[in-house]
């Protein structure tokens, strides 16, 4: 039996440039492996299963979502803000005047930060689900109803319910989908109540003694720097995930002089 | 007798040194009168935006328009009011408990937390938000209640909350949790996972009944439960333990395969593919560190005031192994503190940044000297500095150990406001003082002082500068990195003596007295000094606690700071985590003093309320404010009275000369090219820190990761100076202008200006460009004198800093006025009444102007036609003197010498009845003219007076009205009419300590009730109120303990009367919870609590009060009759409620 390959390549040498240019590709090939230059990710869009998609393109812009999040303390573009390390840190408690105490500007953390989310990612999941929606129209005929998702921060994840009808018929095979769940884990709930601790002590007491809480929490990498401007910006890392929060607080200034 | 002194004095030499004594007796009496503009009127509109164009919520501003325009999402306008946001309703501050997850958070606007979350207690003092242990399975958790049910709930188990257990150390490290066993799942694979009761049942479903499936104690690996699993499989570490543990084959923890110890510096974690017990202790520039210690660095020198300008205080901290730093506020507003105690034949340092309490020490200054040196030795952050130049040159004052930062650099859009002068412009000139050296001369001896010999010499110049470094960044001093300036004093005389100025070597030499490293935390004594904390003694003595403070911190996460670590080591415990003992009793360690608490910031307040208050009044800045106050009392009190009393002696007997020696104080001048780079080999380069190194030196990219000190480029050309054109006193004018000066001429005739009146007048500095130019400007009366001999700087409100605007204010007497005082010829009053000053201008290279600039000014030379004026009183005119006084003795300053006469009828001059006692000599001429007192009389028949005065020139000119002068004596005397709490209140709650607001009204009085008052009881106090100076007075008492109260007021208004009142409140604590009496059927279910209260039943084991059926009735409860299992609880109206849910089976 002969292979076509060898019937248009019956030179020896032709043979021995493909062999080597073959091996070439293959060491090329390992080494992109090895040096973690991979490919970019592909996600599929196993046709049988939409979760799988929705909660891997979902998890994907949460991803993105929860960082942004996380680098400006709990909002994704922060209003009231100081720059630090080039970024925006928002005040979760804040006074203009010298001496005073500061004012919660974010009283109900865990909650903001979950509309925060939602408001985020809505049009993205949309975009998920319109893709989903292009690649499967080959096969199915696809209804799609209106979208509602809830974000929920809960102990160690974060939990993303996406209500949606989503109907694929081809013939007689006719599949329905109303909700997804996907759920990601991320210790933004534990940073958050760590984070409106710090608040609550800033705003009664003006002072966070970080140390102190690490020698009873060790789990978390509490970490502050006073600025020139008398800003107190706080860190707080979460030390099994490495996952930070990074917030600012400006309370009891003491001026330069009275 | 004074033509005998003369002729010690040539002539010339006689009037150069009188115009000299004028100028610069105008230059100091000027710096005291801009003081008046400390505290400046704004013409803005202060008040509360809901919203700020920043975008933050609830902010009091100073100008309303800074309030956001924007609509909100109901499309109205956000609001805006014109008075504080704690007299709104809708930024009114409380406590938002969160209906989602239970946390309270406080210090919240009402706007942003709904109606039925928003509670009227912003410290989140109420019963709902009272923590306690909530047991989550093998873990616990310090929080609410309502949290605790939320946590519970993500879990899937019942809540297991108490309110019993006192302490976060307790709940975390001590408290008993639910046990862990094998749940053994009823595959075939004989699943099996080592976890609690609860979350077994959980897993299985199992809301009722025995579960057979969980072996409490037991390892999912023992033989006889016959599971997938086996034992010691591997070794790993566990989330939140120390230990590393054994795992079984399905990942399950069993036991400690080797014991580490947090607080011995080791804690879980690899080495590669082994896990062992990692060593935490961190290899620092100080020597190795244990885990959890924390210490402090600083700038080389810091303590009795040396701290170099720029410095900053540093506290480090190891934890996990890696050490990690913190530098504490910039303008060394904190300090850092540190204490070492031994453990185990080990040192364990334990530090924290805390606030600097510099500004109580100025405020000790109003204190008679025992009390002032007694506050001052107790608060580690001040120190006595006795300045002891000579035997009549001496004085005590508390002034900072750590001396406070200020701005380095002026904005030059502030300095075009006419008054403005700098928080450190104004501190740095509390350190301006005057010597007096008395020379008695012979025929055949010569000269020879006699008094203040000292002030001629460095001693005085070393002193006065040691003071005024003290005072902050003042005087000549350096930075830290040790470059010396010698700008910020300078030395004056009104004859050719003075003390030598400092070399560089004399200013480094003074780190050579700096305080000891490092600085110390202080004690209750220290906080007791503060006015504030004293209180937390007190409560300590009175409630047999060792400390109230410590008791509320060790309830506060993470509050109790680095003490934590030492307490644990050696609370009589290993230091193991599971092993801390629950008596958490802070009997050893005192957390309190390395706390920053509230309390330290308000002490700061209460400081910064009274060094306003005096520094605002008008004859407060008389003297120059607090410190000058002190001084200038102390000063007064020897050169008015003992030196003025030598003075005479020496007049009478012999021939004086006497020389004023001024030491002025002003702002630490950077040097003007710096080694900027300094600054970036830190991680906490801040403006503050980099412009103290140069003048050339900037922070440029702030808050971006490219932030750097650089050097910027300084361009500098020949100064010139012109006239401030736009800045000149109404009727005046320049005249002559040309490069080489100007005139200053009254506009109407383009001549001389009146004897003793102000006129204010400014010079501009500019390039060749006719750009703007910064420079140092100096002037004398002399030409020839080089920049560094000239007598004083020109700048009197900015005098060192290099600024491109500088003005002066001019005062001269009329020299016919002087004419018999000194016996002057008519050549003399002609010269006296010509001055020119010749200015010299450095720009930042050094480069001055190239001939002195002349700037001429003449005084009508007489004869003075013009007849004196009152130029103001003390007290004011128009002034509330207390009820029923009926004489008060008044100062009158005249604008020239002169004698007056007062009278009640308004008559001519020689007609007055009564004479008027002044003071014509020139040197004790005031910043507001001549000293004449007197006492009014029959003030409560008779409150207007008419005042005359005749001036002592030849022509004898007199007043022709009357200085009318009013006094009016209270109609109503000063009295408290309203207290809260009243008068044998009773004031129950739930927990405590709570906060208790005193509040006052006063009525009557000078000001129609307006009037400063304190309150002192209890062993508390005494202690200004926070809000006073008005009709109404507030005080929070942050930490009210149960007890009875008895507190004292006393209220003060302007005019000096007093009124006093107390009230008596108890605090009484209900921390018991409604007892459970009877429980019975009677036509349904019927309980009787043992005081009034609120149940609630379910007949769900995972009983949850907020969502249970309510009971109807107060003491007697009913609910509908049903077989089935009830479950009930009953919470009193202060939220107390059993830890237990009761169980009523019907059936």
């Amino acid at each position: 039996m002969e292979y076509c390959f060898f019937k248009i390549n019956r030179n020896k040498k032709s043979q021995i440039t493909i062999f080597i240019i073959l091996a070439l590709i293959i060491v090329v090939l390992i080494l992109l492996v090895f040096v973690g230059l991979r490919p970019p990710i592909v996600i599929s869009h196993d046709e049988k299963s939409p979760q799988i998609f929705i909660e891997s393109c979902t998890k994907e812009i949460l991803e993105k979502t929860l960082d942004k999040i996380r680098l400006h303390g709990g909002v994704v573009d922060p209003e009231l803000n100081v720059l630090y390390g080039g970024e925006k840190r928002t005040y979760l408690c804040y006074t203009n005047k010298d001496y005073n105490k500061c004012v919660n500007q974010k009283p109900k953390l865990i909650e903001s930060i979950e509309e925060e989310i939602t408001l985020d990612i809505t049009n993205d999941i949309n975009r998920c689900f319109e893709t989903l929606k292009l690649n499967l129209e080959k096969s199915y005929e696809i209804d799609m109803s209106g979208m509602k998702i809830k974000s929920e921060l809960k102990p160690k994840e974060v939990v993303i319910t996406i209500n949606r009808g989503f109907k694929m018929t081809k013939g007689d095979d006719v599949r329905e989908f109303d909700m997804f769940k996907i759920g990601m884990i991320d210790p933004m709930y534990e940073l958050a109540l760590v984070s409106m601790e710090i608040v609550n002590q800033e705003a009664q007491y003006c002072n966070f003694d970080n140390l102190g809480y690490m020698i009873i929490y060790p789990e978390y990498d509490i970490s502050r720097i006073k600025t020139g401007d008398s800003d107190t910006i706080y860190r707080v890392g979460d030390r099994m995930t490495k996952k930070d929060f990074n917030f600012a607080v400006r309370s009891c200034v003491l001026p330069a002089g009275i | 007798m004074v033509n005998k002194i003369n002729k010690f004095i040539t002539k010339n030499a006689r009037i150069c040194y009188l115009q000299i004594f004028i100028l610069v007796l105008a230059s100091v009496s000027f710096s005291y009168l801009i003081s008046d503009n400390f505290v400046t009127a704004q013409s803005r509109s202060p008040g509360c935006c809901e919203k700020t164009k920043d975008g933050a919520w609830c902010q009091d501003v100073s100008d309303v328009n800074d309030c956001s325009e924007e609509l909100d999402e109901s499309g109205n306008r956000y609001s805006k009011s014109p008075t504080e946001c704690s007299n709104t309703d809708y930024c009114k501050l409380g406590c938002c408990v969160s209906s989602q997850t239970g946390v309270c958070n406080k210090n919240t606007p009402k706007l942003l937390c709904s109606a039925e979350e928003f509670k009227d207690n912003s410290n989140c003092d109420i019963s709902e938000c009272q923590k306690g242990c909530c047991i989550l399975g093998d873990n616990s958790m310090w929080t609410s209640e309502k949290n605790c049910l939320v946590e519970s709930g993500f879990r899937g188990i019942p809540i297991d909350f108490s309110k019993e257990v006192k302490s976060e150390l307790e709940c975390i490290f001590s408290v008993e949790k639910d046990k862990l066993g094998a749940c053994v799942f009823d595959d075939d694979n004989r699943g099996c996972k080592y976890i609690t009761l609860d979350e077994c049942n959980n897993r299985l479903n199992i809301r009722s009944g025995i579960n057979s499936n969980f072996f409490s104690g037991k390892y999912c690996s023992l033989n006889e439960l016959n599971t997938s699993c086996s034992a010691k499989d591997h070794k790993g570490c566990l989330e939140g333990k120390e230990d590393v543990y054994w795992f079984d084959s399905c990942n399950n923890p069993e036991d400690i395969a080797l014991d580490c110890d947090l607080y011995n510096s080791n804690y879980c974690g690899n080495s590669g593919s082994e896990y062992i017990c990692r060593d935490l202790s961190c290899e620092t520039d100080s020597g190795s560190r244990k885990n959890g210690e924390s210490w402090c660095s600083y700038d080389e020198v810091i303590g009795n005031g040396k701290d170099m300008v720029g410095s900053r205080h540093v506290r480090h901290y190891c934890f996990m192994g890696e050490e990690k730093i913190e530098p504490c506020s910039d303008y060394r507003n904190e300090i850092c503190v540190e204490e070492s105690i031994e453990f185990r034949s080990d040192k364990i340092s334990q530090s924290a940044c805390r606030v600097n309490n510099w500004r109580s020490c100025f405020s000790y200054g109003t204190m008679d000297e025992d009390e002032m040196v007694e506050k001052c030795e107790k608060n580690p952050d001040c120190y006595i500095n006795d300045v002891n130049v000579d035997s009549q040159f001496k004085f005590k004052l508390c002034v900072p150990n750590y001396p406070p930062g200020f701005e380095l650099k002026l904005d030059v859009e502030q300095i075009m406001n006419e008054d403005y002068q700098s928080s450190a412009e104004n501190i740095c000139k509390m350190g301006n003082q005057e010597c007096t050296v008395v020379e008695v001369c012979s025929l055949f001896g010569g000269c020879k002082v006699k008094v203040n010999k000292n002030c001629l010499t460095k001693k005085f110049s070393n002193e006065m500068n040691d003071f005024c470094v003290s005072l902050g960044d003042c005087g000549g001093y350096v930075n830290y990195n040790n470059d010396v300036s010698n700008e910020g004093y300078h030395i004056t005389t009104d004859r050719s003596k003075r003390p030598p100025f400092l070399t560089d070597s004399d200013i480094i030499s003074m780190k050579g007295d700096a305080g000891e490293k490092p600085a110390l935390p202080g004690d209750l004594d220290f906080l007791g000094a503060l006015g504030v904390q004293e209180n937390i003694d007190n409560y300590a003595a009175v409630y047999n606690s060792s400390n109230v403070l410590e008791n509320e911190l060790m309830g506060i996460s993470g509050a109790m700071g680095s003490s934590l670590l030492v307490k644990i080591l050696t609370d009589e415990v290993t230091g193991d985590i599971g092993r801390v003992s629950s008596n958490t009793k802070p009997s050893v360690i005192d957390f309190s003093k390395f706390t920053n608490a509230f309390a330290t910031i308000k002490a700061g307040t209460t400081v910064k309320y009274k060094l306003k208050t005096f520094m605002g009044a008008p004859m407060g800045s008389l003297i120059g404010g607090v410190i000058g106050g002190v001084i200038g009392t102390l000063a007064f009190g020897l050169i008015g009275g003992l030196i003025l009393g030598l003075i005479l002696f020496f007049i009478f007997f012999q021939k004086v000369k006497i020389t004023h020696i001024n030491y002025k104080c002003m702002p630490w001048q950077a040097p003007i090219e710096g080694d900027c780079e300094v600054c970036n080999d830190d991680k906490f380069c801040t403006e503050y820190r980099c412009s103290s190194l140069g003048y050339n030196c900037e922070l440029i990219n702030k808050g971006t990761l490219q932030e750097i000190c650089i050097s910027k480029d300084i361009e500098t050309s020949v100064p010139e100076i012109t006239p401030w054109e736009d800045l000149i006193s109404p009727g005046y004018s320049y005249l002559e202008i040309n490069t080489e000066g100007f005139s200053v001429v009254n506009s109407t005739n383009n001549g001389c200006i009146p004897a003793f009146t102000n006129v204010r007048f400014g010079i501009k500095t500019v390039n060749k460009e006719e750009g703007l130019e910064f420079t140092q400007c100096k002037f004398d009366l002399d030409a020839s004198k080089t920049y560094e001999e000239m007598v004083d700087f020109f700048d009197e409100y900015h005098p060192n800093a290099y600024l491109p605007y500088h003005r002066r204010n001019i005062i001269l007497p009329s020299p016919d006025a002087l004419r018999f005082q000194y016996n002057a010829t008519e050549e003399e009053i002609r010269k006296l009444g010509e001055i020119k000053m010749y200015i010299r201008c450095k720009n930042l290279k050094g480069v001055q102007n190239l001939n002195p600039f002349e700037v001429s000014v003449c005084v009508y030379p007489g004869p003075d036609h013009t007849s004196p004026y009152i130029v103001t009183s003390n007290p004011e005119n128009k002034g509330k003197l207390g009820y029923g006084v009926d004489s008060q003795d008044v100062t009158l300053f005249v604008n020239e010498p002169a004698l007056c006469k007062w009278s009640t009828q308004d008559k001519g001059y020689n007609d007055m009845e009564n004479s008027i006692d002044c003071d014509n000599s020139l040197e004790n001429y005031t910043a507001y003219g001549f000293k004449c007192n007197t006492r009014f009389t029959g003030l409560s028949s008779n409150s207007k007076f008419y005042v005359k005065c005749q001036d002592l020139s030849p022509n004898s000119n007199t007043m022709t009205e009357s200085y009318v002068y009013e006094l009016f004596s209270s109609q109503n005397p000063l009295k408290i009419s309203d207290i809260r709490p009243l008068l044998n209140t009773e004031i129950y709650t739930g927990v405590e300590p709570i906060p208790i607001t005193l509040r006052l009204e006063t009525v009557g009085g000078s000001k129609n009730g307006q009037a400063i008052c304190e309150w002192e009881g209890n062993n508390f106090g005494p202690d200004l109120f926070t809000e006073t100076d008005s009709n109404f007075h507030s005080y929070e008492w942050e930490y009210a303990m149960s007890g009875a109260y008895n507190i004292n007021f006393k209220c003060e208004d302007s005019a000096g009367d007093e009124a006093i009142n107390s009230t008596r409140f108890s605090i009484i604590i209900d921390n018991n919870y409604p007892r459970i009496s009877r429980i019975y059927n009677d036509g349904g279910l019927k309980i009787i609590t043992s005081e009034e209260a609120e149940c609630r039943y379910s007949f769900d084991r995972m009983f949850d009060f907020d969502n249970a059926s309510v009971m109807t009735g107060d003491f007697e409860h009913r609910a509908e009759w049903v077989l089935d299992e009830y479950f009930i609880q009953c919470e009193d109206i202060y939220g107390n409620k059993p830890s237990t849910i009761t169980k009523v089976k019907t059936y």
